[in-house]
C-alpha cells in the first residue's frame, strides 16, 4: 500500500471523492459479482440496486464531508495555535529581561487606563442605577436674567400640581444633624427631606418595613426612612429598628422603613424626612434652597415636559407677576444634572491622557520586539529555510505579541483594579458624585481584553510583517550581526526611562485635574455647604 | 456478497461498533469493510451500502476514523480508512457495552 503525499487528499473537493469513492465500491463489487458468475450487465446493475439511490447517497455523503472538512480546520488551527503559544511561551522565557519590561511596560499602560476607563464608564456610559433612569429629569428654576437656579418648596409644589408630563416631583433639601445613637452619644448624620414620593421616583423598594405613602404628611409627619448603611453602623443591623423612635436635634423621629445601603441621589444621606409640608406650601417659603427631580410620565418625552413646564411657569408669572414674572423652568435629564460638563470633561481629559500613555507604551514595546526580532534574524531564517512559510512566521511572531499582551493584560487588570480600590480615599471629597460609583467589573475586564488585542496588533505586525518578507538565504547570512547586547540593554534603559516619565506625566495630570474640579465645586453656590438650610436659603436670595 | 437474501435491519448503532471492529484488524476500503463484515458474520450480517458511506463520513468527523488515499489491491486507487487513537478507545467500550447488554436480552429471551 503506498502512501500518495497527504496534501494531495486534502486538496481533492469533497464531491470529486465522494465521487470516486462510490465509483470504486460499484468497481469493486460488479467484479466480485462476474467471479462469482453473472454477466456483466446483470453484475453491474445488481451493485447499484445494492447502493440505492446513488445520487441522495453522494449528496449525504458530501454533506457530512464538508462538516468533517470544517471541524478539522478548526482542529488543526487549534493545534497550531497551542504549538505557537508553547513556542511562544519558551521563547519568552529564554529572554527573561525582554519579557519582564515588555509585560511591566504594557501592564502600567492597560491597568492605568482600565481604571479611568471605570471613571469614564461610570461618568459618560453607564446609565445611572435607577430603574428607567432615562425618565428621571432635574428640574431647575429660571430666573428672569436667564441663569439657572434652585427652586424653592413652594414653586416645586406649584409645579407638581398644575403639570400633565410628570409622574410625580419631589424636592431634595440635604441636612447634617446630631443624632442621639444607639450608646448614647451624638452622631453626625447626613440626611434628605423629601415629598411623599420621592422613593417612587427613583424605583426604591424598602428591604423592611415600608417607605412614604399618601397621608403620612399629616398622619406621621415625623415618618422617618433609614439607610441599611445607618442601621449598620449605628444599630448593629438591630432587625427591630423599624417602629423605633430617633432623636436628631431634639426632633422625634419613626423609622418606618429601611432602604437599601447602596440607593445614594444627589447628597450623601442615611435619613429621609419628610419635608415639612405645612411650611412648604406657606408663601413665606420664598427661598431658594431645594433641588428639584422628577419622573417623567410614561410617553411623556423631555420636549412635552418642556414645553408643558414653560407654560405651568407663565401661568403662575401672569398670576403673582411681582415675584414670578420673566421665570422660567429648565429641565435636564438627572444623568447631565448629577454628572456635571466639569466631570464629563474631567473624564474625557483622563482618558484622552491615558490614551495617549497606553501609546507611548506600545510604541516602546514595538520597538523592543522590531530589536529583538532583528537580533533572531538567524533563527527565523533557519525556520523559513525548513520549510516554514511566511504566513506560518508572521503567525509566530504575532502569536507571540499576543502571548505577551495577554500577560500584560493580567497584571494590568490587577494594578486597575488596585488602583479603583485606592482612588476613592485620595480624590478630594465631592470630586464624584455620590451616584457614580467606581467598580472594576466585568466591563473594565473586557476594556482590558480588548485593550491587549489591540496592541497585540499594533505593536505585533510591523515585525510579523518584516520578518515575512525577509529571504531566509540572506537572514541566514546575516547571523554575524545579531545586534550586541550593549545596544538592546541600552533600548531596554530607554524604554523605562520612557515610560517612567509617561506615568509621572499621568498622575501629574489626574492629580491637577481633580484638584481643579474640586476648586471648581467649591465655587459653585448651589454646592455651598452649610450647616443650616435657613441660612443658605437667606444667602441665596 | 449474494444479493438474494433480505437484508437484515442492524440494530441502531451497531453498524459503527461493526465499522470500528472491523478496522482493528488493519486498514481497508469502504467495499473491503462491507464483504468483511459479512463473511465474518457467516452471512448473518448484510451491510447495506447505502448507510455504510454516510456511517463512514460521521465516524470521521468523530475523529474516530482517519482516511487516506492509497492503491488498492488490484493497483486502482481507493480511500482507505483506519482506527484513530480515539476510534480504538470507543471500540474497547462499545464492545464492555455490547457484552453486557446481549447478555442481559439473552438472559430474557433463552431463560425457558
Amino acid at each position: 500500500m503506498k502512501k500518495p503525499p497527504r496534501s494531495w487528499f486534502w486538496k481533492v473537493p469533497v464531491e470529486q471523492e465522494v465521487d470516486e469513492e462510490i465509483a470504486f465500491h460499484l468497481e469493486m463489487h460488479t467484479r466480485d459479482l462476474i467471479a462469482k458468475g453473472m454477466s456483466a450487465d446483470a453484475a453491474r446493475d445488481a451493485a447499484e440496486q445494492r447502493l440505492g439511490d446513488v445520487e441522495r447517497l453522494k449528496h449525504t455523503c458530501a454533506d457530512l464531508g464538508r462538516k468533517r472538512d470544517r471541524r478539522m480546520r478548526l482542529t488543526q488551527w487549534l493545534d497550531e495555535f497551542r504549538d505557537d503559544v508553547m513556542v511562544a511561551l519558551r521563547r519568552l522565557k529564554q529572554s527573561p529581561g525582554f519579557t519582564l519590561v515588555a509585560v511591566l511596560t504594557l501592564a502600567l499602560g492597560i491597568g492605568a487606563n482600565s481604571a479611568l476607563f471605570a471613571l469614564a464608564d461610570a461618568t459618560l456610559l453607564r446609565p445611572l442605577p435607577f430603574p428607567e433612569a432615562d425618565r428621571l429629569v432635574m428640574i431647575h428654576e429660571q430666573n428672569a436674567f436667564g441663569s439657572r437656579e434652585l427652586p424653592g418648596p413652594y414653586e416645586v409644589i406649584e409645579w407638581a400640581a398644575r403639570n400633565r408630563t410628570f409622574e410625580a416631583m419631589t424636592v431634595v433639601w440635604q441636612f447634617d444633624r446630631t443624632m442621639v445613637g444607639a450608646d448614647g452619644t451624638g452622631q453626625v448624620i447626613n440626611g434628605q427631606q423629601v415629598n411623599l414620593r420621592f422613593f417612587e421616583i427613583f424605583r426604591v423598594a424598602p428591604i423592611a418595613g415600608r417607605t412614604f405613602v399618601a397621608g403620612d404628611d399629616h398622619a406621621n409627619p415625623d415618618a422617618a426612612v433609614v439607610s441599611e448603611r445607618l442601621r449598620r453602623d449605628q444599630f448593629g443591623s438591630d432587625p427591630a429598628l423599624v417602629g423605633r423612635r430617633l432623636r436628631i436635634d431634639g426632633d422625634t423621629f419613626t423609622v418606618i422603613g429601611i432602604v437599601p445601603a447602596g440607593f445614594q441621589v444627589l447628597t450623601p444621606s442615611d435619613i429621609w424626612t419628610l419635608a415639612a409640608t405645612s411650611f412648604m406650601r406657606s408663601r413665606q417659603a420664598v427661598g431658594h434652597y431645594v433641588r428639584a427631580v422628577g419622573r417623567l410620565a410614561p410617553g411623556a418625552t423631555l420636549d412635552a415636559a418642556r414645553a408643558d413646564m414653560a407654560a405651568v411657569a407663565n401661568s403662575i408669572a401672569k398670576e403673582r407677576p411681582e415675584q414670578n414674572k420673566g421665570h422660567g423652568v429648565f429641565l435636564q435629564p438627572l444623568r447631565d444634572g448629577l454628572v456635571t460638563a466639569d466631570l464629563r470633561l474631567t473624564a474625557k481629559l483622563l482618558l484622552g491622557v491615558a490614551a495617549f500613555v497606553l501609546l507611548t507604551c506600545c510604541a516602546n514595546v514595538a520597538n523592543l520586539v522590531l530589536a529583538r526580532t532583528s537580533s533572531r534574524s538567524r533563527e527565523l531564517g533557519v525556520r523559513t529555510a525548513l520549510g516554514a512559510g511566511a504566513h506560518r512566521i508572521a503567525r509566530l511572531l504575532l502569536t507571540e505579541s499576543f502571548v505577551l499582551a495577554a500577560l500584560a493584560a493580567a497584571l494590568g487588570a490587577l494594578l486597575g483594579a488596585s488602583i479603583l480600590d485606592a482612588v476613592p480615599a485620595l480624590l478630594p471629597p465631592g470630586v464624584l458624585p455620590v451616584d457614580v460609583v467606581l467598580r472594576f467589573d466585568g466591563r473594565v475586564l473586557a476594556f482590558c481584553a480588548a485593550a491587549a488585542v489591540a496592541l497585540a496588533l499594533l505593536f505585533g505586525i510591523a515585525p510579523a510583517w518584516q520578518a515575512s518578507r525577509r529571504p531566509p538565504l540572506h537572514a541566514i547570512g546575516s547571523g554575524a550581526r545579531t545586534s550586541a547586547g550593549a545596544g538592546s540593554r541600552f533600548r531596554t534603559v530607554l524604554a523605562t526611562g520612557q515610560i517612567t516619565a509617561a506615568v509621572l506625566l499621568l498622575c501629574g495630570a489626574a492629580g491637577a485635574l481633580a484638584r481643579r474640579a474640586g476648586e471648581r465645586r467649591l465655587r459653585l453656590p448651589s454646592e455651598r455647604r452649610t450647616d443650616d438650610g435657613d441660612h443658605c436659603a437667606v444667602c441665596e436670595t | 456478497m449474494a444479493t438474494g437474501k433480505p437484508p437484515n435491519a442492524l440494530l441502531h448503532g451497531t453498524l459503527d461498533t461493526l465499522i470500528l471492529n472491523t478496522l482493528a484488524g488493519g486498514p481497508r476500503h469502504g467495499y473491503g469493510i462491507a464483504t468483511y463484515i459479512e463473511d465474518a458474520s457467516g452471512g448473518a450480517v448484510l451491510v447495506e451500502d447505502g448507510s455504510l458511506y454516510p456511517a463512514l463520513y460521521r465516524l470521521e468527523r468523530r475523529g474516530l476514523l482517519e482516511a487516506e488515499w492509497a492503491l488498492s489491491e488490484l493497483g486502482r486507487r481507493a480511500k482507505f480508512y483506519r482506527l484513530t487513537r480515539q476510534g480504538r478507545a470507543q471500540l474497547v467500550a462499545q464492545t464492555a457495552a455490547w457484552r453486557q447488554f446481549s447478555a442481559g436480552v439473552s438472559k430474557i429471551l433463552l431463560a425457558q
